[in-house]
């Protein structure tokens, strides 16, 4: 990575930022919690949506802007804005 | 606010939180800052989660009246103290269960010996207790000089090891044999001879050949019984020329010898006579703490102190309760008459015959001369023995060789 697409990684606080691991992911620059269940959880972060699905989620912590989800993550999806039905 | 990252391990809430979209509750916290833990979803109207304890009141304003919160479960160190405060007697009894297990746990419940053949276990225990281990004893850990103790009082013992095991003491011993040194003697090639000078009584040769006969007088390291034999080969290989032959003499040989035993005594005699004053009272030992009610009252100048064991146990903490009596008693003199002198003194040599000579032994004839000193009367004892004088000597074995005419054998 370029030092511009580092300082981009580090300082886009609005943009989604997930690292799954396992059955432990990590979501950054959590502004608004939209939906929480046991099988899905759709985060808003500034400018994007995260939706993240799966089973036996838990949300382990949630403190300074920053989630850690334990589950089994099956999907991974980011919106522009929220999908109307 | 300096503990505030040690806020869950401080003290933290897991709460219910009931309402409709628990998503707003939700993110008050994610803007105002306040830390949430383990949250689970339960349903559309219902969620778990943990808080800091001094966040969780500003929760529930920041909440309002639309949702309702109850407390499942309160953690954290706080909680914790405060739980213990709660059950402050059972913690207590708890606490003193322990320190009674570990009281009881520093002395010794039993006392196992092991790989004693020749010694006998009570006289080894009797050595320990001398060293101050026993059964209730506190336990030392370091037992070096227990080993020298043991090592003094048993001069066969080779090896010994001392370990603790709980409260179980192991002893370990070894012994140089004297059963195995004994055994391997019966094999070597003895004379039987005179430890001392004396008239022989009575000789029994139960292998080799007498040397003596009754009535002989016999010095120091004379050969009573002979283990050598001479013979005269049959073997053609041989020759017909005289060859000795070894054996391990055994025997009985009693014979009469003088001792000469010499015992003082006080011209006076004392005797404790009761005043009739007494003082009772009970001596209780828990662990190290001893109590003795009689230590304080009975002053006497002197006093005979008896006492009688109504409760001792060593497990699980050593416990011992006794009656004491201390009784007040005057001390008198009184001068030692010939009669009872004599009575003394032949308890004396009774008290010799008992102790030195075995089970054929026995003093025949004594006589006794007394003699008169400042404040003493001393009895000189010359006694005719009965004892057992047969000592095994080994015999050096030269080169065998043959010579044309028998010897007297020796």
């Amino acid at each position: 990575m370029s030092i511009r697409e580092d300082l981009l990684f580090d300082f886009a606080v609005n943009m989604p930022r997930i690292l799954v691991t396992g059955r432990t992911t990590v979501l950054d620059n959590v502004k608004k919690l939209l939906v929480l269940t046991e099988h899905e959880i759709v985060v808003y972060n500034g400018q994007r949506y995260t939706s993240v699905t799966g089973h036996d989620f838990v949300v382990t912590r949630l403190k300074e802007e920053r989630m850690l989800i334990s589950g089994e993550v099956e999907e991974i999806r980011f919106f522009k804005a929220l999908q109307t039905d | 606010m300096k503990w505030k990252k040690f806020g869950f391990l401080k003290h933290y809430k897991r709460i219910k939180v009931e309402g409709i979209q628990i998503n707003k509750v939700i993110n008050q916290c994610i803007r105002t800052g306040i830390a949430l833990r383990n949250l689970k979803w339960k349903g559309p109207l219902e969620s778990t989660m943990e808080v800091q304890a001094e966040d969780y009141q500003k929760l529930k304003k920041l909440a309002g009246h639309s949702y309702r919160f109850t407390t499942i479960h309160d953690g954290g160190v706080i909680a914790l103290f405060h739980s213990a405060k709660a059950n402050i007697l059972t913690l207590t009894g708890t606490f003193l269960l322990g320190a009674l297990l570990f009281y009881q746990s520093l002395f010794i419940a039993e006392i196992r010996i092991e790989g004693y053949r020749s010694i006998g276990e009570t006289e080894l225990r009797q050595a320990l207790e001398e060293a101050g281990v026993q059964e209730g004893a506190k336990k030392r850990g370091d037992y070096k000089a227990v080993k020298q103790k043991l090592y003094e009082n048993f001069d066969q013992l080779t090896w010994v090891d001392i370990s603790e095991n709980g409260r179980l003491l192991e002893v370990s011993v070894a012994e140089a044999g004297r059963q195995e040194a004994a055994e391997e003697n019966g094999q070597k090639p003895v004379h039987i001879v005179a430890e001392y000078s004396g008239t022989i009584e009575r000789i029994l040769p139960l292998q080799g050949n007498a040397r003596v006969q009754k009535g002989d007088y016999v010095n120091k390291g004379d050969i009573l019984i002979s283990g050598r034999y001479r013979y005269q080969s049959s073997d053609y290989s041989k020759g017909d020329d005289y060859f000795d032959f070894y054996s391990h003499a055994r025997g009985q040989v009693l014979a009469k010898i003088p001792v000469q035993k010499c015992w003082c005594f006080e011209k006076n005699t004392r005797k404790k006579v009761p005043t009739g004053r007494f003082v009772a009272g009970i001596y209780l030992r828990v662990g190290d703490l001893e109590l003795d009610s009689t230590a304080k009252f009975a002053n006497y100048k002197a006093a005979v102190k008896t006492e009688k064991t109504v409760f001792q146990v060593t497990r699980l903490l050593p416990i011992t309760l006794k009656l004491l009596k201390v009784e007040e008693v005057t001390l008198q003199e009184n001068p030692l008459k010939t009669a009872e002198l004599r009575k003394v003194v032949e308890a004396e040599i009774r008290a010799y015959e008992k102790e030195t000579l075995g089970k054929d032994e026995g003093v025949v004839n004594y006589d006794i001369t007394y003699t008169e000193s400042q404040g003493l009367i001393k009895a000189d004892v010359l006694m005719e023995v009965l004892k057992e004088i047969g000592k095994e000597k080994p015999i050096t074995i030269k080169k065998e060789k043959k010579s044309a005419k028998p010897e007297k054998n020796q």
